[in-house]
């Protein structure tokens, strides 16, 4: 009888060892799973891969991607994932490595092929000259909002189709192509909007972050000031007083904010100076319109030119 | 030659601790030149340089508490804050990727007892990378992860001191040096399993001759409710044994001890956490709700001058906090919290010199008060390296019922803080 029960024992433990290495067997063939910080890298990721690749977007529009916490639901999606694409230059430094050291995944790591740091395959602007945190939320790696260049983009997709085809190399072709098409859209669609936006050049803008200075410097677009007293800390009233005072007789063309900035202190500035205010999508989902990496810049386009006087 | 090198260092240390991050002041170039071969270690948290990071606490305190006996509670250690202006715990941690396999951190505290500045190496350890499968192994000393506040530092609690439970039953936190093994499920749902073998010097453990003295196994899971909804909920387990665990506070000519017992601790955790659209940075809120079960055992022995006595010791205790702190703007946040506590020991066959009522009497071990309080908090954070606080705490030991105030600023300079959950 025991040794019955033995072999009962022995055939259940083997059948679940079997069932294991089966599944574990499918995993290894299922999709590659694609964990992007945000949305403009879950974007850029369905451009060059197509549905060959399960993405995870880690951010939305509405989300600050600087305070982000290591949240239960992301350590589980880094588990798994086969490759990160993220922005890099410090920009996510609060919750990525954290979320690296945790997940126990081996692929992703930052000596790995499956850690894709966009931002360490171009030349970032506004690199600070000096390194004091009494000047705010300076990033040392310079400016990491590169996705809304899009010479810079088309170099980092490069990047990242390459990345795809060293991690997954039996679809080379298939990333080859679609990259060819993207890139082939892509220039298309800014010549475009280069024309469109001609109208823009030496303009003037208060913005909130300094989040649209690639943006700002691909369309000459001149920054002249921040609703942020210092770069990461949120206005202040007196802040906000001494801009009303610095644009009473020279309105600058726009304010602009992105959808996870406060509308407030925009308007209430626009108000007093009479520029007209502009909420810019930023990313991808950071309005109705912009679903895609083409249409998140023509709806920023279209929403700069509709308040130009 | 050798100011040369000193200066070097400490060109070096202001580098880091200003930033931790060297930067190379490229010039700027067009979008036609915009590629570079530069590949900068982006998301390990400095070139080389290790991330350092010094927490500066400093207070002022309004209290007429001079210690924080717990009925029922043996004294281990957890202090209440001092009155008048002095300093917290001064932290000083460096961390940095040690190769591609390895991670180490390094925590130092001084803090002021009695006059005297007391070092301590709160943690010290090495965990893996990416081992893969989802497992990790950290080695070396380090809080446990039993429960949520255990595993974080003071500087980044919710408030300014620690729960009662916590305290308590673990002195402030449980920590110990020895092994931990952690691993997270494949699945979409968070779930971590993990297990630490520990020396068990520490309280409720104590001088033991076993290698291993304690043990812990948790178990996590979470995850999101759509956007704007965050939760976690774990339970841990401490089996911990000792030959010798005196009382931390002791008087000139009495002596208490437990001897040879058992501590097993059962806790569950929970933390929710809510933000409009999933964006902290305007509005948001964070509820945390411990709850802790301590049996333990042992033979209690007194000395009183000459005499000496001892009994059979039975004890249970449990006890919970529920905190909540709500942003309602930008940079300030208010919070309350509500602690309870309760024992339910026993003192049998006491024998010896000392009357079994003495005996019962300064154990201090049997009690039916159930010590509670409830803390109010108002603290400003204008960047995330620095903090404002204001709390307001009334504690009720039964024995005692004290108010407390305490104003601080609790600071870190250097590396970037991490966001953790």
């Amino acid at each position: 009888m025991a040794i019955i029960i033995n072999r009962k024992k022995k055939f259940i433990v083997a059948t679940l060892l079997i069932s294991l290495l089966i599944m574990y067997g499918f995993n290894a063939q299922a999709q590659i799973r694609v964990f992007a910080c945000e949305p403009e890298w879950g974007a850029l990721a369905t451009e060059l891969a197509g549905d060959r690749v399960n993405i995870f977007i880690a951010t939305t529009a509405q989300q600050d991607p600087h305070h982000i916490e290591a949240r239960p639901s992301l350590i589980a999606k880094m588990r798994r994932a086969d490759i990160v694409v993220c922005t890099g230059a410090e920009l996510e430094v609060g919750w990525l490595p954290l979320l690296l050291r945790t997940s126990g995944n081996k692929k992703v790591q930052v000596s790995q092929p499956g850690y894709f740091s966009a931002t360490n395959f171009i030349e970032t602007i506004e690199k600070p000259e000096r390194l004091d945190r009494s000047l705010g939320d300076v990033h040392a790696a310079g400016n990491p909002h590169a996705h809304l260049d899009p010479y810079r983009l088309l170099i980092i997709a490069e990047a990242l189709k390459n990345r795809f085809i060293k991690i997954d190399p039996q679809a080379a072709s298939h990333y080859q192509q679609h990259f060819d098409d993207f890139k082939q859209r892509w220039q298309t669609a800014v010549e475009q909007w280069e024309k469109q936006a001609s109208a823009l050049k030496n303009t003037q803008a208060i913005v909130f972050h300094r989040n649209w200075a690639y943006l700002f410097k691909w369309l000459g677009i001149q920054r002249v000031a921040e609703l942020e007293p210092i770069p990461g800390l949120p206005p202040s009233a007196k802040h906000l007083t001494k801009l009303k005072k610095q644009f009473a007789d020279t309105s600058p063309d726009f304010i602009v904010y992105g959808p996870h900035q406060r509308a407030k202190p925009a308007n209430w500035l626009s108000d007093q100076i009479n520029s007209p205010v502009i909420e810019l999508p930023f990313t991808v989902g950071g309005n109705k319109h912009a679903n895609n990496l083409f249409t998140l810049y023509d709806s920023t386009i279209e929403l700069l030119l509709s308040k130009l006087k | 030659m050798a100011t040369h090198t000193l200066r070097v260092i400490a060109l070096a240390l202001t580098t880091s601790l200003t930033f931790s991050h060297y930067a190379h002041a490229d010039v700027l170039s067009g979008p036609t030149s915009a590629r570079s071969a530069k590949s900068t270690a982006a998301a390990s948290s400095s070139n080389f340089n290790p991330a350092i990071s010094l927490i500066l606490d400093g207070r002022y305190v309004a209290t007429d508490l001079d210690e924080l006996e717990l009925p029922g509670f043996q004294t281990n250690g957890a202090e209440a804050p001092e009155d008048g202006f002095g300093l917290g715990e001064t932290e000083l941690s460096i961390s940095a990727n040690i190769d591609d396999k390895v991670f180490g951190w390094f925590t130092l505290s001084l803090e002021e007892e009695d006059g005297e500045t007391q070092t301590e190496i709160e943690e010290a350890y090495i965990e893996s990378i990416g081992l893969g499968n989802g497992l990790s192994l950290r080695g070396g000393r380090f809080f446990s992860y039993l429960g949520y506040e255990n595993a974080v530092h003071d500087h980044a609690l919710d408030f300014t001191d620690r729960s009662l439970i916590h305290s308590a039953l673990f002195g402030g936190n449980f920590a110990g040096d020895g092994i931990q093994a952690r691993w997270i499920a494949p699945t979409d749902l968070f779930l971590e399993l993990g297990v630490e073998l520990a020396n068990g010097d520490n309280f409720p453990g104590g001088d033991n001759d076993s290698s291993i003295g304690s043990t812990v196994a948790f178990a996590r899971t979470g995850g999101d409710f759509g956007v704007s909804h965050a939760w976690r909920l774990g339970a841990s387990y401490l089996s911990t044994s000792f030959d010798n665990r005196p009382n931390a506070e002791q008087e000139a000519s009495e002596s208490f001890a437990l001897r040879n017992g058992d501590a097993d601790i059962l806790g569950v955790d929970l933390v929710y956490k809510w933000s409009p659209r999933g964006n902290p940075t305007q509005r948001n809120f964070k509820l945390v709700a411990e709850y802790f079960r301590r049996d333990e055992n042992g033979i209690a022995e007194l000395s009183q001058g000459a005499n000496s006595g001892s009994a059979n010791y039975d004890g249970s205790q449990d006890g919970f906090y529920i905190q909540g702190l709500y942003q309602w703007q930008p940079s300030w946040r208010a919070g309350i919290r509500f602690d309870h506590i309760s024992s339910d020991n026993s003192l049998r066959n006491i024998t010896g010199a000392i009357a079994a009522s003495d005996f019962i009497a300064a154990s201090g071990l049997i009690s039916d008060e159930d010590p509670r309080r409830v803390t109010a908090s108002v603290d400003y954070s204008p960047s995330e390296f620095s903090r404002f606080r204001l709390q307001y705490s009334q504690t009720d030991t039964g024995e005692i019922d004290e108010d407390t105030i305490i104003l601080q600023y609790i600071v870190s300079l250097g590396a970037h803080p991490a966001h953790s959950f």
